[in-house]
């Protein structure tokens, strides 16, 4: 793990101490420990269902997925009316994960229509589609993951996220249509002034693969500056999936 | 740590003087016991080896007594060994990164002035498994956003954050291997002095199965089977860009290595970007991270 936490110091404006993190291994925002000795809730099915109506979002969040993680059927209905009455936008996205995780309908569909807010942040748009892919495994978001890449090219936290979402085994099968967007974009991406989104661009080349990829991939590494990109394109050229 | 049930000699030797068979029959009752454990990290193997003698003497003298003990790695192959004076003897040598069955084997020697000579002998084998990764490499990695409308997350903090990496560990079953790591600064920084350049990391990670969470409002599955997570993550309470434009950006790379079994398993370049921006009109610094095998 690869961890710094920066110290702020001073005023505002003024330049942020570093200092070392004290975690040693990733660190969820709550664990059943915490949830116990803090918040003396029992980890059981009782506890947690009551824990779904908890004042701190934190709690509420954890308490969701861990009764779609016990697979709590029982759970359904107490989730969807915490969903009902939730206002802040992350909670709601792991409440309707939590849900659609457990079989619910309304789950899925409101997690498909948090992708689909326009009036959400193009970054949380893509918190709500990576719910959607890395818990649920399903393609629902894919235009929307689209959307951002097409039209926030300057925003390189949303467009990051939304290539990353398109690398990997996120996604299974895109079709054909999409797929050729998906190879398009990434192209257009892959010549980014954003270093990073180069990267991101080159990973999901690699991953889908085409008749164009490798030549891509060698054009971008001609033309290239930055020695961590041109490495990372350099790899990339050498795995591209067939 | 498990005993083995003792190996024993028993040598019965008539010896020589009839006074001697009259009065008393010496018996050689000599045991030997081989022990090993492996340290949690499977990084260093321990073996022991203890002996016995519980001969019937009458008038012999037993003395100079010798432990020998040592491990093998999976194939045979000598780790390292020990002979001492006395009953016991132990060893401990750094193991070779291979998986399978580990051995301790050892022995014991004394002198009989019955027998004007050396007499023992060696002990059952002990084996002891180790699962030792051979490759890590990078199975998907998750966004850790910072933004609005997430929890423990913006105004609370103002830089931060990268991602999770699901690090996949090799070959076959490797669950509940340890892998470690050791990160350190690379060969990259156009960051300025408000950023740290350190980059730091010497985590233990255990492999396999892990819960689901939250990391800073971002849920996150945990991993899966043959697999650990790695956060690759920065975070402040301020903004460690705040003196920077809105559009400022900088780089640090990191290099990484994992080790399992005392032997390097996989190296990755870990870069990470900072970009000055801003949420809802307050100056941010948000971090992209990425991460790639150097192999």
């Amino acid at each position: 793990m690869d961890k710094w936490l920066y110290v702020a110091i001073g005023c505002v404006g003024l330049a942020a101490h570093p200092g070392r993190a004290n975690a040693d291994v990733p660190v969820r925002d709550l664990d059943e420990r915490t949830l116990q000795e803090k918040y003396h809730i029992a980890p059981t099915e009782e506890g947690l269902i009551g824990a779904l109506q908890h004042r701190e979002g934190v709690v509420r969040s954890f308490a969701a997925l861990k009764l779609a993680e016990n697979r709590d059927k029982n759970a359904i209905a107490p989730i969807l009316a915490a969903l009902a009455a939730e206002s802040q936008e992350g909670t709601r996205i792991i409440l309707a994960t939590a849900a659609a995780q457990l079989g619910a309908d309304q789950g899925l569909n409101a997690l498909r229509s948090m992708c689909e807010d326009r009036s959400w942040s193009p970054t949380l748009r893509m918190v709500a589609a990576q719910g959607m892919v890395s818990f649920l495994g399903r393609q629902d978001c894919l235009s929307d993951v689209l959307e951002v890449l097409r039209s926030e090219p300057d925003d390189h936290q949303a467009s990051f996220g939304a290539l990353n979402l398109l690398t990997y085994s996120w996604l299974k099968q895109a079709p054909p249509g999409q797929l050729d967007e998906i190879r398009a974009l990434a192209a257009l991406y892959l010549k980014s002034p954003d270093s990073m989104l180069r990267i991101a661009a080159g990973a999901c080349i690699r991953d889908h693969g085409g008749p164009s990829a490798i030549t891509q991939l060698r054009a971008a590494i001609d033309v290239e500056q930055e020695s961590a990109v041109r490495e990372s394109l350099e790899k990339d050229v050498l795995s591209v999936r067939q | 740590m498990k005993r083995l049930r003792p190996l024993e000699f028993m040598i019965a030797a008539l010896l020589a003087s009839a006074a001697h068979l009259a009065a008393c029959t010496p018996v050689f009752s000599f045991s030997v016991y081989n022990d090993a454990s492996i340290i949690d990290d499977e990084s260093t193997i321990y073996g022991y080896t203890s002996t016995g003698d519980t001969s019937t003497l009458c008038s012999c003298v037993h003395s100079d007594y010798e432990a020998f003990a040592a491990v093998y790695d999976p194939n045979g192959t000598l780790l390292g060994d020990s002979e001492v004076s006395g009953f016991s003897s132990s060893v401990s040598a750094p193991m070779d990164g291979v998986s399978g069955e580990y051995q301790s084997s050892g022995a014991g020697v004394a002198y009989c002035s019955c027998l004007q000579g050396y007499f023992g002998g060696g002990g059952t084998i002990y084996y002891v498994a180790a699962t030792c990764p051979t490759t890590v490499t990078l199975s998907s990695s998750a966004a850790i956003n910072l933004a609005a409308g997430l929890q423990n997350n913006f105004p609370t903090y103002k830089t931060g954050f990268g991602i999770m990496a699901s690090m996949q560990v090799g070959p076959g079953n490797t669950n509940g291997a340890l892998v470690t790591e050791n990160v350190s600064n690379g060969a990259t920084n156009t960051c300025p002095t408000s950023v740290a350049a350190a980059c730091s990391g010497n985590s233990t990670f255990t492999v396999g199965p892990t819960s689901v969470g939250t990391y800073y409002g971002n849920s996150i599955p945990g991993a899966g089977s043959n697999q650990f997570q790695d956060e690759h993550i920065v975070y402040s309470s301020g903004d460690v860009l705040a003196s920077y434009g809105a559009t400022y950006s900088c780089t640090q790379t990191c290099s990484q290595i994992y080790s399992a079994c005392s032997k390097q398993v996989g190296s990755f370049t870990i870069t990470r970007k900072y970009t000055h921006s801003s949420i809802s009109g307050t100056p941010v610094t948000q971090m992209t991270v990425t991460t790639a095998s150097t192999q």
